[in-house]
This record gives C-alpha cells, structure tokens and sequence, in this order.
C-alpha cells in the first residue's frame, strides 16, 4: 500500500513537471519575438538583449540594432551594384580571340581582365568607405594590343585609363575638362593602388 | 600623267607635304565601333608595331570606298575622316606622307607619335564618320 501511494506520488510529480516544462516551452515560444519584431525599430528584441548585455558587463555593441534588418544587399549602394554588372557583363572581352579585328590585334587575357575587376572594386569599396559615394560604372573596352581601356564621360569630365597587358607597365591616364580642354588635364601614371587612384575618382565626380 | 600608266612604268612616288586643310581617310574595323556607331579609344594605334604609325590615306589620292576596300573584308569596315591640320594639334602627333609601292597605295600617310591615353581620347573626339558599317 505504501509502495503503492508512493508510485501514485511519483507519477504525479512526474506529470506536473512535465506539464510544467510544457507551459514553460509554451510561454516561452509565445513570448519569442516574431522575425520582424526583431527587426522592428521601435522595440527590437535585440536591443532588449544589447541593454541587458551592457548592464551585466558594461560594454555597448558598436552597431545599433536597428541596421540589422537591412540586408547587405540593400546596404551596397546601387553605383556599387551598377559598377559589378558592368564588370561582369564586360566578361565578353575575353571571348575575342587574336586577329579578331582582321589586323591582327590579341585577344584579351584572364589576368588583364582581373586586373580591371580589382581596380574597380577596390577602389569603388575604398571610396564607398571613405567618402560614402561611388562613381559612376564606365564602358570597359578593347584597348590597343591586348590592354583595356576603362572610359567615363560625365557631362563635364572624360577620363581614360589603360590597364595593359603586360604585369610590369603601370596603368596610364588622361582625363579634362570638357570646357577647358587640355588646359588643366591630367595625365600620367601610378594608379595601381586606391590609395593611388582615390584622388582621380574625386575629381572625375566633381 | 595618268597615275595608272605611272604605276605601269614604275615611277617612283615622292613624299610630299600635306597642307593643314587637306582630309586623311581611315579605316575602322566594326569591332572597334559601340552600338551608337562611335569608335573606341582603342581604334587609334600604331600598326604593326608601336614605332610605327597609324595608317592612314590622304584625301588628295585617294576615294573613302578606295579606302575601305584596301580591307580584308570591306563590308566589315566603316571609314572615318581627319582634318590633317586637327591631327597635328593632338599631343605628339605628326603626319607623314608615305606612299607604299609594296600595296600601290599612294595616298598612304603614317600618323606617327605614341598613341597614349592622351592622343587616343583627343583623336575620338575629332574624327568624323563617313562610311559607317551596315547593321
């Protein structure tokens, strides 16, 4: 009879407590935060988790919460977005084999192409950071003897820049004003890295 | 004398000087032209190498058509003129009469000088279609 009681006792502890933790997982699903109410600005959860987080060990996130809920798609800016379509369509260079204008010009290389693709995206990126404004995509065409010419033409500045074949020659320039002329033109060398280049897409922009 | 009988009987072509009005053909393969008809920077360069210049045919010995069916294929080619004196104004450009016994092209003319970035971009702004290349 005492065993028996004693089962009785022990199923029942064992119901409620699993009646318990059901109510508990219950409560707590309703009381998790849909997706968007995460994401909302006015009462984020994350926020609520950040100040809690701050209280206990007095450290701040640097990123408020509410940037979150965009994606890093909507955080690059469309001229970015512009700029890697043009790249990629500009692929199509690379199909042109050599003699493909009947006078004998190369093809174009894999490694000139990456080359084009590095200087537009470091330095668009580079910009991006910097400045918080990118420029403009430009047309990416076949340059003379296997290099590749990048060309912009803003109502007030045109801008040429060759990116040759060969991994030793340096990029080259040349970019005026279309009101002045050669007067103030700049041209030269030494492009190779956005710490380089950043100033020449200031002044494309201005 | 004919120029035809000239050829017949071998006479030599001397170079001559060609005056600032006079107007220089070129040919332009439709690889080099954009869907708006424009030629590229890229059209303008040496041939076959770099210490050379860019082929050209002057006005006074030659026709734009003449011009254009000195190409492989000519249908594939527009034709493009310049005003010689505009050329020479171009940074580090000159214009050099050189007529070519070897193709019997007496209206040959060289622009000779680096075609940089400079001279490329100066040369697409001054240049203006004549034949353009059927869609």
């Amino acid at each position: 009879m005492i065993e028996f009681v004693a089962n009785e006792i022990a199923e029942s502890k064992k119901a409620q407590s699993f009646r318990g933790r059901q109510t508990h997982i219950a409560s707590w699903r309703k009381e998790l935060p849909s997706r968007w109410l995460w994401y909302d600005k006015e009462r984020s959860y994350y926020d609520h988790l950040r100040t809690k987080a701050h209280r206990r060990v007095g450290c701040a996130s640097p990123v408020p919460v509410s940037r979150h809920r965009f994606s890093a798609h909507t955080y690059i800016p469309s001229a970015i977005r512009n700029l890697r379509e043009v790249i990629e369509s500009s692929r199509t260079i690379l199909k042109l084999q050599n003699d493909w204008d009947e006078q004998g010009s190369p093809g174009y290389s894999g490694f000139t192409w990456k080359r084009v693709e590095k200087f537009l995206t470091d330095n668009a990126l580079q910009l991006w950071r910097r400045h918080k404004t990118c420029f403009e995509p430009p047309r990416v065409l076949p340059g003379p003897d296997g290099s590749i010419d990048l060309h912009w033409r803003t109502p007030k500045r045109e801008l040429l820049i060759n990116v040759p074949a060969s991994s030793t020659e340096q990029l080259s320039y040349y970019g005026d004003d279309i009101a002045e002329g050669t007067e103030n033109a700049i041209r030269g060398k030494k492009l190779d890295t956005p710490a380089d280049a950043e100033w020449i897409f200031l002044w494309l922009m201005n | 004398m004919d120029f035809s009988v000239a050829d017949e009987l071998g006479v030599t072509w001397e170079r001559q000087d060609i005056p600032d009005i006079d107007l220089l053909w070129m040919r332009v393969h439709r690889m080099w032209l954009g869907a708006d008809g424009k030629v590229f920077p890229g059209a303008f360069k040496n041939r076959p190498s770099d210490k050379d210049g860019m082929s050209t045919d002057w006005q006074k010995y030659a026709t734009p058509e003449q011009t254009r069916n000195r190409a492989k294929t000519p249908k594939d080619n527009a034709v493009i003129q310049f005003v010689v004196g505009a050329v020479r104004k171009v940074a580090d450009q000159t214009v050099v009469h050189t007529p070519d016994r070897a193709t019997n092209n007496r209206a040959h003319t060289d622009v000779y000088g680096e075609k940089h970035t400079e001279a490329r971009l100066q040369l697409s702004r001054i240049y203006t279609p004549v034949i353009s290349v059927e869609p």
